[in-house]
């Protein structure tokens, strides 16, 4: 099969399996014939020529490894809404004092 | 709170340390009970994580098939509107294009569908076929309290997740406030697009369009045109973040001012705003022009939307929260004009709320002239109860409305 762009990407968010383009395009035509649709030129353009499109910036906190050009822009969602809450926490506690 | 109001989406404000920090607390009893009841039921950090690792697990196991793809989280999940009922939706981003949702993106969920039927932490799968195709996916345990509806590649919905992110965390009443709005709308029996009521999506609209001009003193700016790069539906999904602030700019909020309404006062008005002074038949709601614009302007002002690439034949996604069509510059549905003539006319009749990107209509869903009354009924009959009483659980403890609907 032909040279597949997409195995050269980045390792981490790699699955250990991966299909090659002409099993994934396959998997597609499989698919839409089963139910009488069928796989468009755009769409055999996106199966065999995949772009990145990787949340890269909606990262979950555990995720450690990233590419140096997003590295500045990660969530730590996790963190971020734990300190939400404290903050919330605080708040409701302090309010909760003063009426004391 | 000397600290810029527009910070970083996800960061909850809470109420200023003034209302705090006096010998008693200033904050009333409705606005107490409001800020009680938000914070009982909004989104915890337990629950945002658990859904994170179910999506990276999604993730993994639709990677294979769709390598160097994106599975965006949206909607009630990270726009800060969030309770802890909330179904998650997804977004798989493949192209930068717009997929033909008709084919394209039933090919691709019919994909993802048959490769997710081999995971052990999928319970179930239901593929619902709309204008935006959704893959609705139920799982074990320990992850069966979580529903996911997927889409593929309906970018519009990274858009608006990133746009109401940051209006639910530039004021501290926000949020609360919209939480005791969808609890009062469920329980009313209009938050519920399928019996021909309003969906969230429209709700939070509704509440941003009075916190931007229904109010004495304005609440909330107009973010799209203080940050026309930021939140301009040209830009590429991908570098969207909503844990970046915004840098400071002039607008016409003063802090000063705003706070002196409080969160309950602030409840009273938004039922009294569409109770009382919006206008149906002659207003519609436009986030994008931070403004009440003519309904009649709204429906044929031409719109021509071009997406990233610039092709304007090709179909658009449309918002996560409501299966709406978009027109092109002649007024006419682009993928309804052939199919139904009047489809476009019908979108725009009963409640006309703007979708910020699209400029299709979220509310196109009412329709129906008896859901209607009864729902302009419902805001008047909340509004004289919390104006004369002031309680909320009083509020809450209402019936459903009684129209009965054509599709229900």
């Amino acid at each position: 099969s032909e040279p597949d762009e997409a195995s050269s990407y980045h390792p981490f968010v790699r699955s250990e399996v991966e299909y090659d383009a002409a099993t994934r395009l396959q998997m597609a035509e499989e698919i839409a014939s089963t139910r009488r649709m069928f796989v468009s030129p755009i769409l055999k353009d996106i199966i065999v020529n995949p772009e990145n499109f990787y949340q890269e910036c909606q990262q979950s906190a555990k995720v450690k490894k990233v590419t140096l050009k997003f590295a500045n822009c990660i969530i730590q969602m996790a963190e971020d809404a734990n300190q939400r809450r404290q903050m919330s926490f605080n708040t409701k506690r302090e309010a909760y004092i003063h009426q004391m | 709170n000397e600290e810029f109001r527009g910070g970083p989406g996800l960061a909850s404000p809470s109420p200023p340390a003034a209302l705090l920090s006096e010998p008693l607390s200033r904050m009333d009893v409705l606005s107490e009970k409001i800020w009680d009841y938000h914070n009982k039921v909004s989104q915890t950090d337990e629950m945002l994580q658990r859904k994170l690792h179910l999506r990276d697990m999604l993730y993994t196991a639709i990677s294979p098939v769709f390598p160097l793809s994106g599975l965006y989280v949206v909607g009630s999940s990270l726009n800060g509107f969030g309770n802890n009922s909330s179904d998650m939706d997804l977004c798989l981003m493949i192209t930068n294009k717009d997929l033909d949702q008709k084919n394209d993106a039933v090919v691709v969920l019919n994909l993802i569908l048959s490769t997710l039927q081999y995971e052990k932490f999928v319970a179930s799968q239901k593929l619902i076929l709309a204008k935006v195709p959704i893959l609705r996916i139920k799982f074990a345990a320990p992850f069966d309290d979580i529903t996911v509806d997927l889409n593929a590649n309906n970018s519009v919905a990274i858009r608006n997740t990133h746009l109401l992110c940051y209006y639910s965390s530039y004021d501290w009443r926000v949020r609360p406030l919209v939480s005791v709005v969808k609890e009062w709308a469920k329980r009313k029996g209009i938050n519920d697009a399928n019996k021909s009521s309003f969906t969230s999506y429209s709700l939070v609209l509704m509440v941003i369009h009075y916190l931007q001009c229904g109010t004495e003193a304005r609440v909330l700016p107009n973010l799209q045109q203080s940050y026309p790069t930021r939140f301009s539906n040209k830009v590429d999904v991908r570098t969207l973040n909503v844990t970046m602030p915004l840098e400071p700019v002039q607008d016409d909020i003063d802090p000063s001012l705003s706070e002196n309404t409080t969160l309950g006062e602030l409840l009273i008005g938004f039922l009294d705003y569409y109770a009382n002074e919006f206008n149906y038949d002659r207003d519609a709601i436009s986030i994008r022009q931070g403004k009440r614009v003519e309904r009649a302007a709204l429906a044929v002002r031409p719109k021509v939307h071009l997406s990233s690439e610039g092709e304007k034949e090709a179909p658009l996604p449309s918002s996560s929260a409501s299966s709406s069509s978009v027109h092109n510059g002649i007024g006419v549905p682009m993928h309804h004009s052939l199919s139904n003539p009047h489809f476009w006319r019908s979108q725009w009749r009963c409640v006309c709320i703007e979708e910020p990107f699209t400029n299709s209509n979220t509310a196109h869903s009412i329709y129906d002239e008896m859901v209607f009354g009864a729902i302009k009924e419902a805001f008047r009959e909340a509004h004289s109860e919390l104006q004369d009483n002031r309680d909320l659980d009083r509020l809450l403890e209402c019936e459903p409305i009684k129209a009965s609907t054509t599709n229900a």
